[in-house]
């Protein structure tokens, strides 16, 4: 019995270590959603993750005030829009002329480099933004891996 | 110029240091071209008693922008308007919108101008000049960016007022994955020279609206790709017409009228699929519309198929024996390229039976008569 369970770890290591290996090899940086490390929300659904980037609800499960970030352009951002938002460039930004021109909501900030994002979630403890996972270091937190 | 005092008190107000504000200024310009491809050329109202070149076609009841028979016009569908907010903290903002359509030649007037208290997060109350949301895209209805078409139907969008002033409160949190919204909103309104009513069904010198104690409430869900809207409205109208300096009729004093309506939104899998409808009741006159729409999302092109009916009955345009009914259908044909990023293009036909029974002074009339429309036009959103 001791000896399966051990062989099973074993097992289990090695397909651990494989699988960083061909992760690596393949250099596929995840997206990350990253929040500041003193936001006590440890972790969100899809839907509700939706829902603050798109300012259908303003705050944090918990009741805080959140303010999204997004990238104004590249790859990450389209990569966030279609696995995130589910929506078009072109549903989205109609979607933010609606919520603007009825006093809704505004979009949310824009930033034009993974570092201005990184640096906005770092020093504001409502930020919500996202990232590539290997740009995550201990000035933010990952909520949510892509 | 209201407009402008708002935004110097945002400034003056700004200038204390402790507080920390936050701008953000938005607009949106629409340019569309439309001509009458074809139609009936005689027996309308608006043709031989208005004088409107008919075959027509009303694509903006509100502000009386009208297509008429005589070439291509960029009027009744161009507009443009600009937004300011102004944050003073999490809890305070002014929020300030002009806008001016071609119907009314563009004058530019004060459509919001309005200070919110977020109460909570979830919880917001505002006071001050804001559309009312009778409509599902009532709030943007001039944003032509903001919709799959190049103008949302006239057969439901053809309200002659559409902004009041008052206090509106508004609730939002989540509802299982999806969320809701929950408005409330009281006040009043009027114009002393409605281009709805007068351009398009009296042909006064000018007709004066009134509306005082409108109480209205609204309930929203969305869900990823459902959107559900119900809404319910309160209000009493006084309205004359003025035919001259010393000539005025008084048309109702006084009357209550209610507004119901329903509004549906998918977008699934690229597939839009939309249905709306209203019903408005008053004394002695009432109405329905209704919308259905089927678009699919190819890319960067957004085709659609639309169909629109209003109905009323109305004792005005009646004779002894019976009421008058404006009874409008519109199938509609609408191509959308959203071709770079803000700005969409848009043509659109639309195919107008009009099978209204209108009687004025012994003589029966349609009211433009059967149209089609061709239009196209630029969106453009900032």
């Amino acid at each position: 019995m001791s000896f399966n369970l051990s062989l099973l770890s074993k097992l289990c290591a090695t397909i651990i270590f494989l699988s960083c290996i061909s992760f690596s090899a393949t250099s596929q940086a995840s997206l990350v959603i990253i929040v500041h490390p003193d936001n006590p929300v440890t972790s969100l659904n899809h839907a509700s993750l939706r829902k603050i980037f798109l300012r259908k609800i303003k705050s944090f499960p918990n009741g805080t005030l959140a303010k999204p970030a997004e990238l104004n352009s590249g790859d990450l951002r389209n990569e966030f829009l279609k696995n995130v938002l589910k929506k078009s460039e072109s549903s989205l930004s109609s979607y933010w002329a609606r919520m603007l021109f009825s006093g809704k909501a505004k979009p949310p900030a824009q930033f034009k480099v993974q570092a201005g994002m990184k640096n906005y979630v770092a020093t504001n403890i409502e930020a919500i933004g996202y990232i590539e996972s290997d740009l995550v270091d201990n000035s933010v937190k990952v909520l949510t891996i892509y | 110029m209201k407009y402008y005092k708002g935004l110097l008190t945002a400034l003056v107000l700004s200038s204390t240091p402790a507080l920390a504000v936050d701008y953000n200024f938005g607009g949106y310009v629409s340019v569309v071209a439309g001509g009458i491809i074809d139609g009936d050329k005689s027996g309308s109202y608006l043709g031989e008693e208005l004088g409107y070149d008919c075959p027509c076609f009303v694509a903006d009841y509100t502000n009386a922008g009208v297509y008429e028979d005589d070439g291509i016009s960029f009027k009744p569908d161009s507009g443009y308007g600009f937004n300011a907010q102004v944050s003073f903290n999490e809890a305070l903002s002014i929020t300030a919108q002009i806008e001016g359509k071609g119907g009314n030649d563009f004058e530019a007037e004060l459509s919001w101008l309005f200070l919110r208290w977020n109460v909570t997060n979830k919880l917001s109350i505002d006071i001050g000049r804001k559309a009312l949301p009778l409509y599902f895209y009532s709030d943007f209805i001039n944003v032509g960016y903001a919709y799959p078409w190049i103008r949302p139907t006239g057969d439901i969008y053809g309200w002659p007022l559409s902004s009041y002033n008052g206090i509106s409160a508004s609730f939002t949190d989540d509802l299982g994955d999806g969320s809701y919204t929950l408005s409330a909103w009281y006040g009043r309104e009027e114009d002393d020279d409605n281009r709805a009513y007068n351009d398009i069904y009296w042909g006064a010198e000018s007709y004066y609206i009134e509306w005082s104690d409108i109480l209205g409430g609204s309930f929203e869900y969305n869900y990823d790709w459902l959107t559900l809207r119900a809404v319910v409205m309160s209000n009493t109208s006084t309205e004359d017409a003025h035919w001259a300096a010393n000539d005025i009729e008084p048309v109702s004093d006084n009357v209550d009228q209610i507004f119901y309506g329903f509004a549906a939104l998918i977008d699934y899998n690229d597939v839009l699929l939309q249905a709306e409808y209203n019903q408005f009741d008053a004394d002695d006159f009432d109405s329905k519309g209704y919308l259905l729409a089927l678009g699919y999302r190819i890319n960067n092109f957004t085709p659609m198929i639309s169909f629109s009916r209003y109905s009323d009955n109305d004792p005005d345009f009646g004779n002894d024996e019976q009421d008058g009914h404006q009874v409008n259908n519109t199938l509609s044909y609408s191509l959308r390229w959203d071709f770079m990023r803000s700005t969409a293009f848009t043509v659109q036909y639309d195919v107008l039976t009009d099978n209204t029974v209108w009687f004025e002074e012994g003589e029966q009339y349609t009211f433009t008569g059967d149209s089609k429309l061709l239009a196209m036009g630029v969106d453009y959103v900032f």
